[in-house]
Order: C-alpha cells, then sequence, then structure tokens
C-alpha cells in the first residue's frame, strides 16, 4: 500500500456499484464523499470497512519550477480524517493540529476571484470531462453536460459553451462538494475547480446552513419533500 | 544534406518577419505549462520548453473544426465551406509530436483522404526542434520517433552553443532555407562534430528498455486475457489521455442550427466515453470499461501497425504523466513485449 503526499486519486469513487464488502482507506475528503454516497444511496453503509488514517494533505507541482507544494483544496481542509469510520489509525498530534485549521484560516486561503478571471480559466477547457469522471459524487449514468441527446451544452468543445458547461457543473456540486479535489487532479489544463466550487459551497453554508459531508443523518438542503405514504 | 546553423538571435528575427507575413503557431508559456499559440512576434515564443499539455495536432486537427455552414433561402440549400487559407509555420515541434504528424498522415492522407486535415498539413510547414531534455516520462527512444528528429519535420533544428544545426528534410524545408538564406550560413565542422555530440548525450539520456518487435502478434492473441479487467479496474474513463495523446484522431459531428441557417462541425472525441462506440438501435460493441481501455490499447499498438504499418505511439509520456488513476502505456507495452 502507498499512503502518501501523492495519493491524489479519489477512491469513494471506486465504491459506487460494488456489490461486495470491501474496506476503503480514507483520506479526509474521501471520508465526507462516503458520507454524501451513503446520503445518497449510492453506497450501503454496511457494506464499507472505513479505514482512516490521518490525511498527510497531498501534493502538486505548481508553477513553471514544478515545485511540489501543497495543493490548494488541502489548505482548505476542513478535517483531514475522516468523519466516519471502523477503524481509526490516529495520526501524530503534529499532524493533526495542522489538519485542524481554525475556520479562519481555512476562510484566508479562498481565493477572491469573481467574474473575467473564471471566463479565461473556463476557454482552457478541454472539455474533455475528466472532471465529472473523477468526481466521487457524480454518480449519474446520464449527465446532462456530456452531450447526449437532449443536452444542455454540446459534446464539442464550443468556446462560446465552455461557462454554460462549467457554471452547471459548478452549481450542481453546490451543497455537495466534499473538496476532495479529485477534478482538480485529473484536469489535463489545471483549472483550479475547487476554487469555484467551495464558493459556491460557503453560499449553500451562509443561506442554508448546510456543510456537505459531516453527518450522515443530516438531510441534503435541496432536497426534495417526500410525500408521506399512509398506511391503510 | 547540407548543414546550416542559424544563431538564435537570427532566428528570432527570421520568426519574427515570418510571423508578420503568415501565420506563425510556437510554443508559448501557458500557466505552469504551454501550449501552441498563433504568436505576433518571437516575444512569446519559448524553444526551451517541455511537452506542451495539449499536442500540436490541434493546428492541423482542430478540436473544434467548422466543416460548412449552410442557409436555406426559398427553397435552395446555399453551403460556403471554411478550410482555412494562407501558409502556417508550425515551429517548436518536438520529434515525438513531429513523427505523430507523420502518423496522421498515413490515417488522414492514405487510402481515404480526409479533405480538411490534408489541406491543412498542406499549407503548414514544420518546423521541428530536437529535444534536449527528456522527462522521466518520455520513451519516445523505443520507437524511434525521437528524440534528435522526428519523421514529420519539414525542418529540424538543433540546439547547439548559441544558435541552431538547421538541417532541411524535405523539398519543402530546403526551398525554405533557400527562401530565407540571408538568415542561415553552413555549419561548420566544429558545430557538426558538437551536435553529434549533443544527439548522443540526449538519446543516451533516455533510459526507458522496451522492445516492440512482435508485440502486434503476440498482443493479437491477447485479446481475452483477464489482464486487462485487472488494468481497467483502476481506469476511471475520463478520457485524457487521448485528449492529449498527439496520434489520436477519433471526432464526432455535431450541428448547429439557427434559424434557416446552420453550422456543421467536428471536434475530438474520445473511445473511452461509454457513449462513443453505441449505435442506433442501443447495439454496442464496447459495452464495459475493460473493452474501451483494451480498445485503446489495440488501437495504438495492434490495429494500428496491422493497418497502417507503422505503431501509433510516439512514446510523448502525456497520457503517462496526466492519468489520475495511473494507467500506464509502458506497462502494457512490458506485459506483452
Amino acid at each position: 500500500m502507498v499512503w502518501n503526499e501523492h495519493c491524489t486519486a479519489s477512491l469513494p469513487k471506486y465504491l459506487i456499484g460494488i456489490k461486495d464488502k470491501v474496506g476503503i482507506v480514507t483520506k479526509g475528503c474521501d471520508g465526507r464523499a462516503i458520507v454524501e454516497l451513503i446520503k445518497d444511496k449510492q453506497v450501503d453503509r454496511d457494506k464499507v470497512v472505513i479505514i482512516a488514517p490521518v490525511c498527510p494533505g497531498v501534493k502538486r507541482a505548481s508553477g513553471t519550477s514544478k515545485e511540489e507544494v501543497l495543493a490548494g483544496y488541502c489548505e482548505r481542509c476542513p478535517d483531514r480524517t475522516s468523519p466516519i469510520s471502523d477503524i481509526s489509525i490516529p495520526g501524530s498530534p503534529s499532524e493533526k493540529g495542522a489538519a485542524q485549521r481554525s475556520a479562519s484560516d481555512a476562510k484566508a486561503g479562498k481565493p477572491s476571484k469573481r467574474g473575467t478571471p473564471w471566463m479565461e480559466e473556463f476557454q482552457r477547457c478541454t472539455k474533455c470531462l475528466a472532471c465529472i469522471r473523477a468526481c466521487p459524487l457524480c454518480y449519474c449514468t446520464e449527465c446532462e453536460l456530456d452531450g447526449s441527446m437532449p443536452s444542455l451544452v454540446s459534446k464539442l468543445r464550443i468556446p462560446s459553451e465552455l461557462p454554460t458547461f462549467h457554471l452547471v457543473r459548478a452549481m450542481h456540486m453546490a451543497g455537495r462538494c466534499v473538496g476532495c479535489g479529485a477534478c482538480e487532479a485529473a484536469c489535463p489544463v489545471d483549472i483550479p475547480l475547487t476554487d469555484l466550487y467551495s464558493r459556491v459551497n460557503d453560499e449553500v453554508e451562509r443561506i442554508l446552513g448546510y456543510v456537505p459531508g459531516i453527518d450522515v443523518n443530516s438531510t441534503p438542503p435541496v432536497e426534495l419533500p417526500r410525500p408521506k405514504v399512509e398506511k391503510k | 544534406m547540407t548543414s546550416f546553423y542559424i544563431t538564435e538571435s537570427s532566428l528570432k528575427r527570421l520568426v519574427d518577419q515570418l510571423a508578420k507575413e503568415q501565420i506563425v503557431v510556437a510554443p508559448v508559456r501557458e500557466g505552469s505549462g504551454f501550449s501552441f499559440k498563433r504568436i505576433a512576434d518571437s516575444k512569446g515564443m519559448c524553444l526551451d520548453f517541455t511537452n506542451s499539455t495539449i499536442p500540436p495536432k490541434s493546428v492541423l486537427l482542430p478540436q473544434l473544426e467548422e466543416l460548412f455552414t449552410y442557409e436555406v433561402k426559398s427553397g435552395n440549400v446555399k453551403t460556403a465551406g471554411s478550410a482555412g487559407d494562407g501558409t502556417v509555420t508550425l515551429i517548436g515541434v518536438r520529434p515525438c509530436d513531429s513523427s505523430a504528424l507523420s502518423i496522421l498522415d498515413r490515417v488522414m492522407g492514405g487510402e481515404y483522404v480526409d479533405p480538411y486535415y490534408s489541406k491543412n498539413r498542406e499549407r503548414t510547414l514544420v518546423l521541428g526542434v530536437s529535444c534536449s531534455k527528456p522527462e522521466s516520462t518520455c520513451f519516445c527512444n523505443v520507437f524511434g520517433t525521437g528524440p534528435v528528429e522526428g519523421s514529420g519535420d519539414d525542418v529540424t533544428f538543433t540546439k547547439v552553443d548559441s544558435g541552431y544545426v538547421t538541417r532541411p528534410k524535405t523539398g519543402r524545408g530546403k526551398e525554405f532555407i533557400k527562401k530565407h538564406a540571408d538568415y542561415f550560413r553552413e555549419a561548420t565542422e566544429k558545430e557538426l562534430e558538437l551536435f553529434e555530440r549533443e544527439s548522443d548525450r540526449v538519446t543516451k539520456s533516455m533510459e526507458t528498455k522496451l522492445k516492440i518487435e512482435g508485440l502486434p502478434e503476440r498482443m493479437s492473441k491477447a485479446f481475452d486475457d483477464p489482464y486487462w479487467q485487472e488494468l481497467s479496474r483502476r481506469c476511471i474513463e475520463c478520457g485524457v489521455c487521448s485528449f492529449i495523446c498527439p496520434t489520436c484522431y477519433c471526432f464526432d459531428v455535431v450541428e448547429e442550427v439557427n434559424g434557416n441557417q446552420g453550422r456543421r462541425s467536428r471536434g475530438w472525441d474520445t473511445c473511452q466515453s461509454c457513449r462513443f462506440s453505441k449505435m442506433a438501435g442501443g447495439l454496442d460493441p464496447r459495452p464495459t470499461k475493460p473493452d474501451r481501455l483494451k480498445h485503446r490499447f489495440y488501437h495504438k499498438l495492434q490495429y494500428m501497425p496491422m493497418t497502417f504499418g507503422a505503431i501509433s505511439c510516439v512514446g510523448c509520456g502525456r497520457c503517462v504523466s496526466r492519468c489520475p488513476s495511473n494507467v500506464d502505456i509502458r506497462e502494457v507495452i512490458a506485459k506483452w513485449q
């Protein structure tokens, strides 16, 4: 097993559709993703054994020097250990201290760009859909963004549609993104997607008071009220 | 064939002049990487670059290419072609990407001619630049597609001292040097010796050892091997590998209609998408993930050598370094070598 700062992939993605009982080693964000997947009935809690060590945070090459630094989404990570676990492996206190940053610290790391810079980032997009495929919370078998008919955006990379593509995806991540950065790690042109999704998440938290990936029993913010079926 | 020499400053002046007259596409810095873009002068150009994320095939086979537009007017349909014109100079193509172009030529300009690609290819002059520092993921030495010269080059530039040893490879390349003879001079003995030494150094710096003799034959017997199931378990079907591959050429065609006008375009598609091989009526010859991942490797390593006589991997290493789940074509070749 390899457990280090290069484990960028999101493992919960592989849980979707597995029928047998499996064990999974989780980073903090992976645990949050599993929480959301359980809520969405994509993963059966009884069929996963969650092993939760303290995540060291993942490192990515940055800038032209290719020097490796802690990924932006790990800077913002609220908790580097999984919120749910069957077997938890305590980390060294120093790691834990660094991981559990105060809320203000996490906020300080947030980018503040709006508008135009994003439009420029989007124009780099190759529309390969790797962000969707890599995301542990994108489990839809029919995605309205992958160009199947009827579609919101074309299957091809039409420049004028790129903002639509990204903004629709951002809206779908609102109150769902757990900040694992799998999309960013998969993106071939390094669009800082988690910066965008964390901003949308902030709005959900501000307006609806919901933070994804904390509690299996909390209700998702935009869940439709289910009609109560009275037993006769 | 005579070799020439051009100093760095002369090359810059030459590019400045070319950019005034025609379209010049060169590697430019973008974010933490590089990309091929049209330049207005030599200022943005960076020839000391590592492989761009998107290969320069995008110049000849654009990710989105308008095929034609049409208009319906009082019962008549009027169409208009939209192929670009004017000469294009594509400078700074690495040997792997250049060799990839000659593989695309086999597909798009062989028995069946793709008019759009061929037109772009005809109007594009490829000025290749030898690799000086291959990355750890590079393995062009395995296929002989680098690191000194690529088979799609019209002219190859190799950095020696503070200039480039310039070797024309095609008639078009010779003409180019003749036309701009003021910028070039014949290479001296010493420069040629340095060139040999540099070529030798770069070639020796590449350490990937893989054998490709008999690979297609061995793979044709391995189609039902459980290896493919095992390999595909980690694949997330994102398709990044095919979008950044210099030899992938599959495209899809879409139509945008607006009232009585419309436009038909084509753009890159990926065989890793679950919809790629779905047919009308619901039949799908590659219904599962192992089928699709296997198809990619078979296309590159088996179908292409059988049909077009060349393995269509050039060892640029893009898919190796960019795969989010570490699927590595070198491992596949090693398994069946």
